[in-house]
């Protein structure tokens, strides 16, 4: 029996680790990078998880970080004013009952319930300037998590800036990184 | 303080003179000191980032250079793990971060085995832990 527990907290403690693993963010360029952030669920694009987009954050209209931004975060229900580049709430989408989809707040109980199910995916977005000029167009992320949809390095033939999106695995857990450069 | 001081009987008139006079100097100070705070709100985490924090950003900076892009067979890998050959880069600057948090070269060995992953995974956490505070101190400042 106490064998047994033993087993299960460690696979549990497996499984909890395995999921929604720290992001860290930096945009090395002289451009904003403004787009759709996105998570998915651990089995992947087209499973039947829910997934999910970032809200845009103050004083932007879509999600952005800024030219030389700097920012983390760690679990999904974690996303606001704390850190650096703050997403005060997701746009949730189920698959499997469409009227949950929908704006929450970062720190709503529907968030923090995903937070043991998805995993940081991906960001699409363009390369603008103060004006809002797209320069270049990048779809960046996970190629396995998003079904080879996302790269994980791409460069822009306009601005000759490159992203990156790379995880760095231990068995202890995982970090995420995003770059821009 | 003050109650500390010693109060001679025979001079206590010129005592409380003494201490008004402590007083508004105090007050003044207290004005300046105020005023020079300000000036202070200018600190950035940038100026406040320890040496050691400055390379571990300029190591993953590094990770943009010519030389060091994913090679071709590095991009057609179906994983999202960063290869070795760039994880290498960005080890000496980890060690460097995770020494100066006070952990001794032993120690670091046994705990990470000189595993890469394991090195950098712990310099980003000492990084980003560093990154908060700075940012708690500026924004208390303010």
């Amino acid at each position: 029996m106490k064998k047994l527990s033993i087993i299960l907290g460690i696979s549990a403690g497996i499984a909890v680790s395995a999921q929604s693993s720290t992001l860290m963010i930096n945009n090395y360029s002289s451009y904003d990078a403004a787009g759709r952030f996105m998570t998915v669920g651990s089995a992947g694009s087209g499973s039947s998880q829910p997934y999910m987009y970032a809200l845009p954050n103050s004083p932007y209209t879509v999600y952005t970080i800024p030219a030389g931004g700097y920012t983390k975060y760690d679990k999904f229900d974690n996303t606001g004013g704390s850190n650096p580049i703050p997403i005060s709430g997701w746009y949730y989408i189920d698959p499997l009952n469409s009227a949950n989809t929908g704006n929450y707040a970062y720190n709503h109980p529907t968030i923090t319930a995903v937070t043991a199910v998805d995993e940081w995916m991906g960001f699409a977005f363009s390369l603008t300037d103060v004006t809002g000029y797209t320069f270049d167009t990048f779809e960046v992320g996970d190629p396995v998590l998003s079904g080879g949809f996302l790269s994980t390095t791409q460069t822009g033939p306009n601005t000759g800036s490159s992203a990156d999106w790379f995880t760095i695995t231990t068995p202890g857990g995982q970090i995420t990184y995003f770059q821009i450069f | 303080m003050i109650t500390k001081f010693i109060i001679p009987k025979t001079d206590y008139s010129k005592n409380l003179t003494m201490k008004k006079y402590f007083l508004s100097a105090l007050i003044a100070v207290l004005t300046l000191s105020s005023c020079s705070n300000e000036g202070s709100a200018i600190n950035t985490v940038e100026s406040m980032k320890s040496p050691q924090m400055e390379n571990f950003d300029k190591a993953f900076k590094s990770l943009g250079d010519p030389q060091n892009r994913p090679t071709e067979e590095e991009r057609k890998r179906n994983t999202s793990e960063l290869s070795d050959r760039r994880k290498a880069l960005l080890v000496p600057a980890s060690k460097e971060l995770i020494l100066s948090s006070g952990v001794t070269e032993a120690e670091l060995t046994r705990k990470t085995g000189g595993d890469m992953s394991q090195i950098i995974v712990w310099a980003t956490q000492i990084y980003m832990q560093k990154s908060d505070e700075i940012r708690k101190n500026i924004k208390s400042e303010k």
